[in-house]
């Protein structure tokens, strides 16, 4: 064994001397340091980066970074350098007195493997010394388990792996050149084209595999990730005794030789066996899924309860939960026997109705309870249940299709766990989605919506901890204060007092004046605290600590109001809080957490102003009240993750006055607040401004406020085939969940959706940026409406597919099922109705039937109608529009703008647009400005509107129709000046027979297939030309890039081209004239005419030289010309027009005398702005 | 006996039968394989040191039997290969230490030692930490021989060790094989070269086609020679007649014409007289005359 120990070490030895000495590996080492150097540097001490939030925040990030990159530059190395010394062992003629040694080939293969994987490995560690450097430097916290867990995850199993493939490989193929070919393939195939699919089994170099570590719950998925390595590990380690089986060398026995080949055999099943229980670990949980889905579905009809009351007593346990639930509650209907839902890793060992124990059935999730009697409908009763066990994530998210389940959860490239609940010694969290306590009925049920149901119930919850870790709920807790007891760290003076005492006083007022207006649950709780509350204000630096000692691990809470459930957290929590107007906002981190007060505290007495004004700014903005008396932001692990169901805005993240926060916000960018500050200095400065540390701390605080206030959250720019797609997803911490949802249910037996209609409803989210429209080519809504045609509001409800489009659609069903009422209420005025409406039945469900007849009744409008024509396709409307008229009429000294627009509704069927003026200055609100306008089938109507100001900008949007772009903007030019002239009368008119063609006047689109043609692209290969084939989607009109225009005429679609029904044009990079479009437009008779051209001015045209340094070929200034050739029977004419000049619109090309039938314009793609576009031709006779 | 084979046969894939039921006794001592190239030399030396199989056969090596005791046939191998110019990029100590790691040594001080004196012995010591791929091609041979003796193997082979080397560093060379010969050690030295086995062996063997052609000592191999080896003294046109009939070992300008050496049992139609045959006429006279014809019978 020595000996054999020896010879490894002694070919080791020399092969890693080898190693060392070849250039490649030198190279590579150099580029490795030089790499990771910088990208240390940037990422971590580099105080100019504000980036690379994730790696701060979370200090495992910062070796897991690092070895990822490190060791995919590792697996492509060592192909190379593995297969090398094969070849070398045949072309050096010396290498052949080693052979004749008596070593053996396992001895001598391994100890070649180990040679190089030693070097790699020394090159690891020297990396991570580097790394750990920077990250002393940096200040973050350094992980040391993760360092070493990393290096063992991610490098050895790839090295191992890489190593064994590409030497048995190599000595297969009996060709360096081919085995090169073949892996380096293989490396690209598994690195770009399968990726993350399948699981990511394939994913050797753990690219995909979720290795983000928590600083609170570590790695979450470990029996994965270590079954995942072992695959590559037992698979490389076949591959090696594969080698030595393979070794051209002849073997010191050749039993011995075969006995590698059993390894070889044995290791490669066992991998292959890893790689069945992982892929087996998500089929099977899918399969599971399926399973609670269909008991679900066979029990959703059964009798159901409304629990009116709760008292749960739950005890932590290291591992399990022991858990007594008393239940007070109502019988839906007569039965004996009622239907509750309780997670399926909790096993119920008693129920019990006045210390008798009663019968129940247990079936996964379902609770069957037995009552021994039949109670009516309306029959109250009090029970209990005893259950314990751990919390099955698996059964959370029945309603989430498998492929967004297996969507990649990452941040900047690095992929992290997705955790639904956890339960561990010293952390939990459990959600109303876990079922961690019995609630009535079923969960999700793929056939009725029947399991629905946001009954509100009273809760009461006892936790006694372990450990003295701190419980959190919802609602007030029962000796809070001695809880988080408040130790001073700094002693206010004098002027701080005072200011203190005009807060507090300020805060009064405000809550006096709210609580008037408001039907709040109990105030007089609030009350008793003021002047404590008031002292808490006072500075941030107070460090609420818990009392230690006796009954502190018992943890007492009661719902201040009816609520549809509640959450339980139990970690090492932290308080830091501010009383603004008598609600207690905190953040509750863990212990070691507090990486913000440093920031905060700098703008404490501004704090509660910022959050009293943020408030302020949501409740009108919805015109809805945050009711609870406290918002705490809870830090909870990164691997905590939410979707967003299709009936609801509010994901898990959001709870009853509890946001769940990824730890140290280390997947939002607004919480990096320190690196913020440094941030809004810098920017600053660049503006040459001098801002103050207080001033960027409170920039920094709007920017993290701001996150709550948006409905939708970062975009997701993604690039495929050089087109690039911009997306925005929901925002999960939009905070209108809290204003909303845990104070309303509207609730439909057959529309699941209902309470999102009427939450999307009220929101009446804006149309997404033109610019981002006219990147990806299509609206969302556009795309909805596209849908819409094809499948019925029903069909589409149900589809996975395009369930990124569901809020769209809604929305829009939404908008078209209270057109009619709101165009004879008034946009706001019916809005505020169906408020009220909801505050009367505020914490109690609310059918949608019912509010459909209070609301229709309203409106005089049966708003049922429509809902019969969503279980079939809508068919899609088309609206042609004019063009604004504006006059400004002065009459003595009043002065009035009358507007006029036409609109006709060209299609066969009835349609509502939404019309919206807006004015220049500040935005009033105004009926006649912003409301919906029903068209029927053929229908065209004249809107008229008199107006003191002058309006800036039309927009029309027509909701659900053909139109592209659905949503467009007429803005106001050429305004006629008239003065003693009667005023029109104000109205919608319909109008008889409308033409919008014009006597003498010729148009020609680039819509019109015979009298518009483009050149053939210059050269089109094979391939690109295959590839484009498979490119082209369902939607004819692609999205353009005014930064990367498209090199071949591509058809796109915006609201400022001409077009009746499509206001499409064609775009090309501008080029040196080679490429053209040529309009022929048809003369009726002989005569003079006025030539236009339909102008559309790119924002480089736009923007005078205003774009710096990148300006490309904007910057030539005054040369911004479109290139024309007019050909016509008196020959060729060159005519121009200068973008930077022109105005949008018909723009005069020239005056000519046309005698022939037909007469030819051509444009050229030769400009000196980035790209051309071809759109219309008007010829008008004088 | 050290080595002992017996009805040895390999036939490559291609077809080329390279040994030919092959079977003799190599006695300890220094064992000289002579033959032209192509004749089976190196194929045998490559199955003696089990880097090749043979087709059927079998091989005694110090009493092991050579196809089912490899590993123990390896412990007592050293051998240097008939090809040994590129090397990896190692110094010229470090080959030599990476040899004697392999062969067992694993004593670090013990192994530094050896690898010292056997470079200092085979004069390569003020070279040792020169990289071996710029020794010249005869320092090469040496850091060959090195690494073959550093264990002090019982068996030492050494394939054509002499070829392209200036006869200076021959003449050094076979004197170190002599040298070691000296000690209880068998070495097989297999050469093209008549020179490197009349000086050192004391028992040899004469491959032709994958055959055993003669077995004896060299001196018993010279006296199947004698009385076939002629000098005379021919004109200059002569020559390219001579030529053509007998096969000639030297020729000497002498005067106006040559002197020359031919082999022939006899020589009709020129002045010729006997001339006692060294090693050298021996093996021209077997591979050019009694070889061929008895071939071509």
């Amino acid at each position: 064994m020595r000996n054999r120990l020896h010879s490894i070490r002694s070919v080791a030895l020399y092969e890693s001397k080898l190693l060392k000495r070849s250039w490649f590996y030198r190279i590579f080492f150099i580029l490795a340091i030089l790499f990771l150097g910088i990208f240390n540097f940037v990422a971590l001490v580099w105080e100019g980066n504000p980036g690379f939030w994730l790696m701060k925040a979370l200090p495992a990030v910062i070796p897991y970074a690092n070895l990822l990159y490190l060791n995919t530059g590792q697996a492509i190395i060592a192909v190379f350098l593995s297969s090398e010394f094969l070849k070398s062992d045949k072309k050096l003629d010396t290498s052949e007195v080693f052979y004749v040694h008596p070593l053996s080939n396992a001895e001598y293969v391994v100890g070649k493997i180990w040679g190089n994987t030693r070097v790699f490995i020394q090159l690891d560690l020297l990396i991570i010394l580097l790394v750990v450097i920077f990250n002393l430097i940096s200040g973050v916290a350094i992980d040391w388990l993760a360092y070493l867990g990393y290096f063992l995850l991610i490098c050895i199993p790839t090295l191992i792996y890489i190593f064994g493939l590409s030497i048995s490989l190599m000595l297969i193929l009996k060709s360096q050149a081919v085995t090169f070919v073949v892996l380096l393939g293989y490396i690209a195939l598994t690195l770009f084209n399968i990726g993350d699919k399948f699981y990511y089994l394939f994913d050797y170099m753990a690219y995909n595999l979720p290795l983000v570590k928590s600083t609170i719950v570590g790695l979450t998925n470990w029996a994965i990730v270590i079954n995942h390595r072992m695959i590559y590990l037992l698979l490389g380690l076949g591959f090696i005794c594969l080698s030595i089986f393979l070794f051209r060398r002849l073997p010191n026995s050749k039993k011995a030789s075969y006995r590698w080949l059993a390894l070889s055999i044995l290791l490669i099943v066992i991998g292959a066996g890893a790689s069945y229980r992982h892929v087996a670990s998500f089929t099977g949980a899918a399969a599971k899924r399926q399973l609670y889905t269909e008991t679900n579905n066979r029990y959703v009809h059964t009798p159901k309860m409304v629990v009116e009351r709760y008292g749960i007593d739950l005890q932590q346990r290291p591992r399990t939960i022991i858990s007594e639930v008393e239940m007070q509650g109502v019988a839906l209907e007569k039965s004996d026997r009622f239907t509750f839902c309780l997670n399926p890793g909790l096993q119920v060992s008693e129920v019990a109705e006045n210390g008798t124990s009663l019968t129940f059935t247990r079936e996964h999730q379902i609770l069957l309870i037995d009552f021994g009697r039949v109670l009516e409908a309306g029959d109250s009763v009090r029970f209990t249940v005893k259950y314990e066990g751990r919390v099955d994530p698996g059964f959370c998210y029945l309603d989430i299709p498998n492929e967004l389940l297996e969507e990649e959860y990452a941040n900047q490239g690095f992929q992290i766990d997705k955790r639904y609940s956890f339960q561990k010694e010293d952390y939990v969290l459990f959600t109303p989605e876990t079922y961690w306590y019995p609630r009535p009925g079923t969960s999700y049920s793929s056939e009725s919506p029947d399991w629905q149901q946001a009954y509100f119930s009273h809760f009461r919850l006892k936790v006694t901890t372990l450990d003295n870790l701190k419980a959190l709920s919802q609602g007030t807790m029962e000796g809070e204060e001695q809880l988080w007891e408040v130790k001073r760290t700094a002693n206010p003076d004098e002027a701080d007092e005072d200011r203190d005492t005009r807060d507090t006083s300020d805060a009064r007022e405000i809550k006096g004046d709210r609580d008037t207006s408001d039907t709040r649950g109990p105030s007089d709780v609030r009350d008793t605290r003021g002047a404590r509350d008031a002292l808490r204000t006072k500075n941030l630096k107070e460090v609420e600590e818990p009392k230690e000692g006796e009954g502190a691990n018992v943890f007492l809470y009661e719902t201040d109001f009816p609520t549809p459930s509640i959450t339980l957290v139990i970690g090492n929590y932290e308080r830091k809080s501010v009383v603004v107007d008598s609600t207690l906002y905190s953040i509750i981190h863990l212990r070691g957490s507090d990486y913000f007060s440093d920031v905060f505290d700098l703008i404490t007495d501004t704090i509660p102003a910022q959050i009293r004004e943020r408030r302020r700014s949501l409740e009108s903005n919805y015109n809805l009240d945050y009711s609870f008396h406290r918002l705490s932001l809870v830090e909870v692990p990164v691997q905590f993750c939410s979707y967003a169901h299709t009936w609801t805005q509010a994901q898990e993240v959001m709870q009853p006055e509890m946001i769940l926060l990824p730890e140290r916000g280390c997947l939002i960018d607004e919480a990096n607040v320190a690196g913020g500050v440094e941030n809004e200095k810098r920017w600053a400065q660049r503006r040459g401004q001098e801002i103050s540390d207080e001033d960027a701390a409170l920039r920094v605080l709007n920017r993290f406020l701001g996150l709550f206030q948006r409905a939708e959250s970062n975009m997701d720019w993604s690039r495929e085939r050089g087109a690039v797609n911009v997306s925005m997803k929901p925002n999960p911490y939009f905070i209108f969940p809290q204003l909303y949802n845990y104070r309303y249910n509207v609730f439909s037996s057959e529309w699941p959706v209902a309470n999102r209609l009427i939450e999307l409803y009220l929101q009446d989210r804006s149309e997404e940026a033109t610019w981002m429209r006219q990147m990806n080519g299509i609206s969302n809504n556009e795309k909805a409406s596209l849908l819409m045609e094809q499948a019925s509001f029903k069909e589409l409800l149900a589809d996975g597919e395009h369930r990124d489009l569901l809020d769209n659609i809604i929305s829009l069903k939404a908008n078209y099922l209270f057109a009619y009422a709101e165009q004879n209420v008034g946009y706001n005025e019916y809005r505020d109705s169906l408020r009220n409406l909801l505050q009367r039945n505020v914490f109690a469900n609310l059918r949608f039937e019912s509010l459909l007849d209070t609301m229709g009744a309203l409106a005089e409008v049966d708003l049922h109608a429509p809902l019969e024509a969503w279980n079939h396709p809508t068919p899609l409307p088309v609206y042609i529009l004019g063009t604004p008229e504006v006059v400004q009429i002065t009459n003595r000294d009043q002065e009035v703008f009358v507007t006029k627009l036409q609109i006709t509704n060209d299609s066969d069927y009835d349609g509502v647009i939404n019309l919206d003026i807006s004015f220049g200055g500040q935005y009033i609100y105004d009926p006649r400005a912003k409301r919906k306008i029903a068209l029927a089938a053929r229908e065209t109507k004249r809107l008229v509107s008199v107006w003191e100001e002058m309006p800036r900008n039309i927009n029309v949007n027509t909701l659900i129709s053909g139109n592209l772009p659905s949503s467009i903007n007429l803005p106001v030019s050429n305004v006629i000046r008239e003065r003693n002239k009667p005023i029109d009368e104000e109205g919608d008119f319909v109008v008889e027979n409308v033409s919008y063609d014009v006597p003498g006047e010729v148009i020609v689109d680039n819509e019109d297939s015979t009298l518009f043609v483009l050149t053939e692209p210059e050269v089109v290969g094979l391939l690109p030309q295959w590839l484009d084939q498979m490119d082209k989607g369902s939607f004819d009109y692609s999205g353009v890039s005014n930064w990367r225009p498209p090199l071949q005429w591509t058809l796109t679609t915006n609201d400022r081209y001409y077009g009746s029904r499509v206001r499409s044009a064609y775009v090309i990079k501008s080029g040196s004239g080679n490429q053209t479009a040529t309009w022929k437009v048809p003369i009726p008779n002989a005569g003079t005419y006025d030539l236009f051209y339909w102008v559309y001015k790119p924002d480089d045209a736009r923007h005078r030289g205003g774009w710096g340094r990148g300006g490309g070929r904007g910057r030539t200034r005054g040369d911004a010309e479109y290139h024309f050739k007019v050909h016509y029977d008196r020959g060729e004419d060159a005519a121009y027009i200068d973008l930077r000049r022109a105005d949008d619109g018909w723009s005069l090309l020239g005056t000519y005398f046309f005698s022939e039938d037909t007469v030819r314009v051509v444009l050229s793609d030769e400009c000196k702005l980035r790209s051309v576009t071809a759109d219309a031709v008007r010829i008008v006779r004088r | 006996m050290s080595i002992s084979i017996r009805s040895l046969n390999k036939i490559y894939p291609n077809g080329n039968h390279a040994l030919k039921d092959i079977t003799m006794e190599i006695p300890t001592g220094m064992f000289g394989l002579l033959g032209p190239n192509g004749a089976g030399k190196s194929t045998l030396m490559r199955i003696l040191v089990a880097l090749m199989e043979p087709t059927s056969g079998e091989v005694d090596v110090f009493g092991y039997n050579l196809l089912k005791e490899r590993k123990e046939v390896r412990g007592i191998l050293g051998y240097l290969p008939q090809d040994f110019r590129f090397f990896a990029k190692y110094k010229t100590y470090e080959f030599l230490d990476y040899a004697a790691r392999l062969a067992g040594m694993t004593n670090g001080r013990h192994r530094r030692q050896a690898v010292d004196e056997m470079l200092e012995s085979v004069g390569l010591f003020d070279v040792r930490e020169r990289y071996a791929n710029r020794l010249s091609g005869g320092m090469k041979r040496r850091l060959g021989i090195a690494q073959a003796l550093i264990h002090n193997p019982k068996l030492i082979i050494v394939d054509e060790p002499t070829t392209g080397l200036d006869p200076e560093e021959r003449i050094r060379f076979r004197n170190l094989l002599a040298k070691i010969s000296e000690q209880d050690v068998t070495i097989i030295l297999s050469t093209h070269i008549v020179g490197d086995i009349s000086s050192t062996c004391n028992s040899m063997a004469l491959m032709n086609r994958g055959e055993i052609a003669f077995f004896g000592s060299p001196e018993e191999m010279r006296k199947k020679a004698e009385g076939k080896v002629w000098r005379m003294q021919i004109s200059g046109d002569e020559l390219h007649l001579v030529d053509k009939k007998y096969p000639v070992i030297t020729t000497i300008p002498s005067g106006t014409g040559w002197e020359i050496q031919v082999v022939a049992d006899e020589i009709e139609g020129y002045d010729a007289e006997p001339y006692p045959p060294n090693l050298e006429h021996a093996y021209v006279y077997y591979m050019e005359k009694k070889l061929n014809r008895w071939l071509d019978a």
